[in-house]
């Protein structure tokens, strides 16, 4: 290569030219220069010739290709491919080569890459960390809709989980109201009771239950015993007093007993410990009304024992509290008074009289009048009424009724004289009750003066005497609602 | 002395640079730089109390590994599929790259390296496939050119292999 512009211009380019001569013998045809040295260590320079050794491991690869392409007489050329070299101080350079067939003479180029490859590198190597990049956010993106599809089971099942538990608080807040609301019978209770338990189940639409307490069966409509069944026992003071058992008609995919949930195990079992504490508050009840009617009878056997104890003394007023009992009650449930106040009446009435104990016996049943000394030992009575019956701690005011029964709204009365609203209401009923049955019957010193003279008296002396309303009252009794003393 | 050529191949950047730097050099840098072409390595091991000068390959890693490549394969006596455990797409890229490679070289030994593996949090290759790959014949082996672990096994059992099949 005599051409010195050809050579400049190879040697600015990092070209060598070797003509390919046999084997691995060449002939350098440009100049060499210093990577050329480096390169072929064992180049020539007297001769500009070099045979390629094994340390030019890549090279000597090519060169297999090379001689086939060479061989060929093809036109054209054939490309190593880049390869890296470390020279003898250890840099690192790239290199190409390539074989040629140029007028039968077998041409080798090798070219030190630079500039261009080093742009090349750079390139690359920005294409491959954005596809580095891109390869990472599409994992991110793969991962958070994994995660994001995990997120969402979870949060549904958590729902449907939490659905469950609602479904059955409702089912326990409807039983504690209906237990609230049902004062009436226990067995109504139950009634009800059964109906509710399906709902608070998982399959409300395939739910039946059937409740027993002490024998008595109580279903819902649907109920049939199946194989998919949830009992629990109803225990009182320790005993088995019953059942609540709950099935499915159909079958249902496995829980954790059966088609069932351990939460409804939890439900079925708080259920019964429920109608446990209904039936011991119902029978204790039970017991309570009981004791109190025994208390009652026994209260009105004793103040009906206590009225027959003044009767005893005098017959002519045998059956006189009695009859007055009778015509205050009435009078007091025509007033529309309420029913502690009529009971309060009825009771006072019974026993009005009771301090004629205290009156000698032959006053109270003399055929003539009294004496004028005499009449105010028997007046007496009102206050020893009061005397005996104010030991005893009555519910209403019993004691002061019946001092105050022969009181008058004007203050004339006795014993002490009591004006209007000073006068009790249940004494001013049981005064004028009083009046028409002693006016109404036999006494000692007189026939029976009949009732239209005891109505005449009462009318007579209405808001004089007695209580204008009162006085209303049993006038209407006797004359509209024809009142009788004896039936 | 014994030379056998060893050539390493995979996608870009699963880690073949390192693995040979690891090996040759037993150093390692974070940084990542692509290969250009190919670069040659060598390095002497006593495999059966024999010294073996081994001639590695780390051809620069393509997804797509072209039939001219095929070339650089020549006289080479085993080798080494690099994938990158955290990215499962790697794994893709190499069975296609051993299907061509088996075409042309059926007889060499190579084993499967799982690169990368010291980044447990973020293995992407499920062991339900490389399983698989081992009921189909495969020698598999974990590899962290990072920490070091199993590099120097993996090239000195490819050696052992090329030995045996030279000795056969």
């Amino acid at each position: 290569m005599n051409d010195p512009i050809l050579v400049e211009l190879l040697n600015e380019l990092n070209i060598a030219v070797l003509e390919h001569i046999e084997g691995r013998f060449f002939k350098l045809l440009s100049t060499k220069i210093d990577w050329v040295a480096d390169l072929l260590p064992d180049l020539l320079t007297t001769t500009n010739s070099v045979t390629l050794t094994d340390d030019l491991t890549y090279l000597g690869n090519f060169m297999v290709d090379a001689n086939v392409f060479w061989l060929s007489g093809t036109p054209g050329k054939l490309d190593s491919g880049i390869w890296n070299e470390v020279n003898r101080s250890g840099d690192q350079h790239l290199f190409e080569a390539s074989a040629f067939n140029l007028e039968n003479r077998r041409i080798l180029i090798i070219k030190m890459q630079r500039c261009a490859l080093a742009n090349d590198q750079t390139m690359f190597q920005q294409a491959k960390d954005t596809l580095l990049a891109f390869e990472d956010l599409s994992r991110t993106e793969r991962d958070l809709e994994i995660y994001s599809n995990l997120l969402e089971a979870e949060v549904q099942k958590r729902t449907a989980d939490l659905r469950e538990r609602v479904t059955e608080l409702n089912c326990l807040y409807s039983l504690s109201k209906l237990i609230e609301e049902k004062n009436d019978s226990i067995e109504a209770l139950f009634e009800g009771v059964v109906n509710l338990i399906p709902d608070g189940w998982r399959y409300p639409e395939i739910a039946c239950a059937r409740l027993t307490v002490d024998g008595i069966v109580y279903t819902t409509q649907n109920w049939k015993e199946t194989a998919w069944k949830q009992d629990s026992a109803i225990k009182f003071q320790g005993k088995e007093i019953g059942a609540l058992e709950i099935c499915y008609l159909e079958e249902r995919p496995a829980g954790d007993e059966g088609p069932f949930l351990k939460e409804e195990r939890k439900l079925i079992i708080t259920i019964c410990e429920h109608l446990c504490h209904v039936i011991e508050h119902k029978r204790a009840d039970q017991n309570l009304v009981k004791s109190y009617q025994l208390l009652r009878k026994t209260f009105e056997d004793t103040i009906a024992a206590i009225a027959t104890i003044v009767e005893i003394r005098d017959p002519y007023i045998a059956g006189h509290q009695v009859r007055v009992a009778k015509l205050s009650t009435a009078i007091a449930i025509e007033m529309h008074l309420t029913d502690e106040q009529v009971h309060s009446i009825h009771t006072s009435a019974t026993i009005h009289d009771v301090g004629k104990m205290y009156v000698p016996a032959d006053m109270l049943t003399r055929p003539d009048k009294l004496s004028a000394l005499e009449f105010p030992i028997v007046k007496t009575h009102v206050q020893k009424s009061y005397d005996i019956l104010k030991l005893i701690e009555f519910p209403w005011p019993i004691a002061k009724i019946t001092l105050q029964h022969h009181e008058r709204i004007d203050g004339s009365g006795y014993p002490n004289g009591l004006k209007g609203e000073e006068i009790l209401l249940e004494a001013k009923i049981l005064a004028i009750a009083d009046v028409v049955e002693a006016m109404t019957s036999c006494r000692s010193y007189r026939p029976g003066l009949g009732i239209d003279k005891a109505l005449e008296e009462i009318s007579k002396n209405r808001g004089i005497l007695y209580d204008s309303d009162t006085v209303d009252a049993c006038l209407e009794l006797f004359k509209k609602k024809g009142f009788k003393f004896e039936e | 002395m014994i030379q056998k050529k060893i050539c390493l191949m995979g996608s870009f950047a699963v880690g073949k640079t390192s693995l040979v730097r690891r090996f040759v050099e037993n150093m390692f840098s974070d940084k990542y730089l692509t290969t250009l072409g190919v670069k040659i390595s060598k390095k002497i091991v006593n495999i059966q109390l024999e010294d073996v000068t081994i001639l590695i390959w780390d051809i620069g890693g393509e997804d797509l590994f072209p039939q001219t490549k095929l070339t650089y394969l020549r006289g080479m006596s085993g080798y080494l599929l690099v994938v990158d455990k955290t990215r499962a797409s790697t794994l893709e890229i190499v069975i296609d790259i051993q299907k061509k490679v088996r075409g042309t070289f059926p007889d060499v030994p190579y084993i499967l390296l799982e690169n990368k593996t010291d980044l447990t949090g973020q293995w992407d290759i499920e062991d339900s496939t490389i399983e698989k790959l081992r009921h189909e014949g495969w020698d598999i082996m974990k590899t962290s050119a990072k920490t070091g672990l199993g590099v120097e096994e993996a090239f000195t059992c490819l050696a052992a292999k090329m030995l045996k099949k030279t000795i056969t």
